[in-house]
């Protein structure tokens, strides 16, 4: 039922405990957080560093400037309204276009002006943002989502997360959402976590619920195999976060565009532990590798080529 | 760095308060029954012109318990106290020209030695008493020849010292035969009985002796003195129960005096009354000590929260709980993972359950979410902002609380008053976050959490209401430093969560 502590360690196994103490709070100093908690902050760093992201239209920062949501928009009728501060996607709107009644949604729900900006007015008091304090809305590109798994991916939108150590790429995942997780990729509700070996780019097997699965249980599509497109470019724009934020240990998530490519959509200063499931090895035997191997003076390709050629499955 | 300091700190905390027990003898645990009883022996005299000598036997100095506060009065009557090699203490009032009664007192209050179980280390035996020092008063002759035969008699089935002697205090007790009605007297007391054992005993060589005292229990008032005898076994002084005559320990007996002299000698009057009284103080060891520290001017003696008025004592009490409930909710999160609601709810929540009682505070804890809930769900509804939704549910609590007080109160349930202590906004609080993991992460979750913080809270209740807890950070509040030490030691962690060994167990199979 359980685990013995001592096998988990020997297999390099990262908890709670030691990610928070050696890597959180040893590697990410605390007044670079809201760097990455904050996707406004974010957006800018990416874009010094050369990192794609989706296009921000305008920020709604009080309540006065709902009004000149259209005039932010310009032309367009399609976009996203995203919480700055927001977490696991909450409070996310995605616009698809405006008819007689009003914005219609991508979920197909069709919002009057005034619920629009009421939603809009939620999102500046907080209410959807981590601490609850006040919180400004982005109106966002919508992305064009690739189709980049196949079958697999047929209840949402996949985005995919690598951990970084000292802008090194240490272990990726896809997370897959799936019926059961009402299409958010939230592996907390049932989401499929799909590792991906670091030197190849091909997935590897999948958990859900913390349990291995070889196959996807809903349309039973397998898991292993799928080659992820310009993965060494994924690789070098998830490396190249580590600069400009200053944080050693750093989860990047990617979502693809049909037209762009690869999009950085946030960064998280806590990533979580379940990586090491998907990829059945552990993180920490991972991360001191890097950390025993890893100079200031190495450059950044040196780094992801360290990875590419360190990392295979287990 | 973190090392050192938690070395230091819990070096000093220990240090502290080692010295503060050991050398010190502050108490290590809370006792239940009162620990400081007030004793006064008052003794009467009549009128006498020409004088008068009154002598009075007040407690040893040594044993069990020990007299502080000692008072010893009188009108106009000069007092010297006298001690003797077996730790008995005589006060010696004497005065010319007594005209109307005259009234000396004995007063002290008597702490229970909380170390001292046994007291043999202040009695000295037999080898070290003077050698003219006598164990049972003389007595004539043909006495003494009843004593034998008494003792020839009775050795005959006894085994050994210890069992000759209960055989021989049944037997003066229960006998109905000459020799023994001579040797007790008419009177067949405790006193008489002891006092015949002992001589008997003594008539052999044994040494024996008789001792008065009094019980310190939860009696109060004026108490008949008892007397037992005690016999030397080579290695200390066993007492024996005149009534019984079995062994006894005699835990809660205050020696007054060890002999067969009176309690009290008058010369030159006439002996009016004596009153011995008993007063337990309904205190507990910690006031008690507070009244021992009287007079003492050793700063680490001095520097206790005992001078506290008494209500500030209650809150600093419950404040120095706090961090152990906190260290037993770092412990559920850091080591177990229990899912919990925000940092120090569920200690807050234990708080709580400190004003009502366990079950009640579940049930008013229960009440009060499901009700909040079913608003907060409502007040959802109605999108609301987040400040004056958060308001909105607290106005519920508020007047849900006055509801369950006005109901608990009318079924004379008792609760109403701490109702109020239930932390009105940290209720809020839960449940907010209640509610918006419900809504976002759905019932199953929330329900972890929810269950997650009543076990945290239950746990941390049960921690922070043990007694010796409580007590030993209320007088030994230098152990915050080592709960300090601690939580920082905790604070590195980097070990496994036992949650999190279910959660890898996939991991460690395929190997």
């Amino acid at each position: 039922m359980i685990a013995s502590p001592r096998k988990l360690a020997r297999r390099g196994i990262l908890g709670i405990n030691g990610r928070n103490t050696r890597y959180v709070a040893d590697g990410n100093p605390r007044r670079r957080m809201p760097l990455v908690n904050d996707k406004v902050k974010t957006k800018e760093l990416a874009r010094e560093a050369g990192v794609p992201v989706p296009e921000l239209y305008g920020v709604i920062e009080m309540q006065a400037q709902i009004k000149r949501l259209r005039h932010m928009l310009d032309e367009k009728r399609s976009f996203v309204i995203k919480p700055a501060c927001g977490a696991q996607g909450d409070g996310i709107m995605v616009v698809e276009g405006e008819n007689r009644k009003g914005w219609r949604l991508a979920s197909g729900r069709v919002l009057s002006d005034r619920a629009l900006r009421h939603h809009i007015s939620n999102v500046l008091s907080g209410m959807y943002s981590l601490n609850g304090l006040q919180d400004v809305a982005m109106l966002e590109e919508t992305v064009r989502f690739a189709d980049i798994f196949g079958g697999v991916a047929e209840a949402g939108v996949p985005d995919l997360r690598i951990i970084v150590y000292r802008g090194v790429p240490t272990m990726a995942m896809a997370r897959i959402p799936t019926r059961e997780s009402d299409g958010k990729a939230n592996l907390h509700k049932g989401g499929i976590g799909l590792g991906i070996d670091i030197s190849t780019g091909l997935t590897t097997l999948g958990v859900q619920y913390d349990r291995v699965i070889d196959d996807h249980p809903e349309s039973g599509a397998p898991l292993r195999g799928i080659q992820m497109p310009e993965w060494r470019a994924i690789l070098d724009m998830s490396a190249r976060c580590h600069g400009p934020t200053g944080l050693d240990y750093l989860g990047v998530d990617i979502v693809f565009d049909e037209m762009r490519g690869p999009l950085l959509l946030e960064l998280n200063a806590r990533p979580g532990l379940a990586v090491q499931l998907a990829n059945c090895d552990g993180l920490d035997r991972r991360l001191l590798l890097i950390a025993d191997w890893v100079r200031p003076e190495h450059t950044q390709d040196e780094r992801v080529d360290f990875a590419l050629h360190s990392f295979g499955p287990p | 760095m973190l090392r050192l300091l938690c070395a230091i700190l819990i070096l000093v905390g220990f240090g502290l308060f080692g010295y503060r027990a050991i050398m010190l003898d502050f108490p290590l645990t809370p006792d239940e029954r009162s620990v400081l009883w007030s004793l006064e022996i008052q003794t009467q005299i009549a009128p006498a012109d020409d004088g008068a000598k009154v002598s009075v036997f007040i407690p040893p100095k040594e044993g069990r318990f020990r007299p502080m506060n000692e008072k010893l009065l009188s009108d106009r009557m000069s007092l010297t106290v006298r001690s003797g090699p077996d730790g008995n203490r005589k006060a010696l009032w004497s005065g010319g020209n007594i005209k109307q009664p005259a009234t000396v007192y004995y007063r002290a209050q008597f702490f229970h030695q909380p170390f001292h179980d046994t007291d043999k280390r202040y009695h000295k035996g037999p080898e070290d008493l003077p050698e003219n020092y006598r164990f049972a008063a003389e007595r004539s002759p043909e006495q003494q020849t009843l004593a034998k035969r008494l003792m020839s008699e009775t050795a005959r089935n006894a085994y050994d010292d210890d069992v000759l002697t209960s055989l021989l205090v049944d037997r003066l007790r229960t006998g109905q035969d000459t020799v023994t009605r001579q040797l007790v007297g008419k009177e067949d007391t405790d006193t008489a009985i002891a006092s015949a054992a002992a001589f008997v005993l003594s008539q052999n060589d044994t040494a024996a002796r008789v001792v008065h005292g009094i019980p310190l229990g939860d009696k109060q008032g004026t108490i008949p003195l008892t007397a037992w005898i005690e016999r030397w076994t080579g290695e200390e002084w066993q007492a024996y129960d005149v009534m019984t005559g079995d062994p006894v320990g005699h835990k809660d007996m205050l020696v007054l005096w060890r002999g067969d002299a009176p309690q009290v000698t008058v010369d030159g009057a006439s002996l009016r009354r004596i009153r011995t009284a008993v007063t337990p103080l309904d205190i507990g060891s910690v006031a008690a000590l507070a009244e021992r520290r009287a007079g003492t001017e050793n700063l680490l003696v001095m520097a206790t929260l005992l001078d506290l008025p008494i209500n500030t004592q209650l809150v600093v009490q419950m404040l120095l709980t706090i961090p152990i409930g906190v260290l037993v909710l770092v412990f559920m999160r850091q080591f177990i993972g229990v899912p919990t609601f925000g940092t120090f709810m569920p200690v807050l929540i234990a708080l709580a359950f400190n004003a009502t009682d366990l079950l009640t505070g579940l049930a008013i804890l229960g009440t009060i979410l499901l009700i909040g809930m079913s608003f907060r769900f409502f007040f959802s509804k109605l999108n609301l902002l987040l400040v004056p939704r958060l308001a909105a549910t607290l106005t519920v609590i508020v007047m849900v609380m006055i509801l369950v007080s006005v109901v608990a109160d009318s079924y004379s349930l008792g609760t109403g008053f701490s109702v109020t202590l239930f932390p009105i906004v940290i209720l809020t609080m839960t449940i907010e976050r209640l509610s918006v993991t419900w809504e976002e992460n759905g019932p199953e979750d929330a329900s972890k959490e929810f269950v997650g913080s009543i076990v945290v809270a239950v746990a941390a209740y049960f921690v922070m209401n043990l007694a010796l807890v409580r007590h030993l950070l209320f007088i030994y509040p230098e152990l915050l430093l080592v709960i300090l030490a601690i939580m920082l030691m905790m604070g590195r962690y980097s070990g496994f969560r036992l949650s999190e060994l279910r959660r890898f167990r996939d991991l460690s199979k395929e190997w």
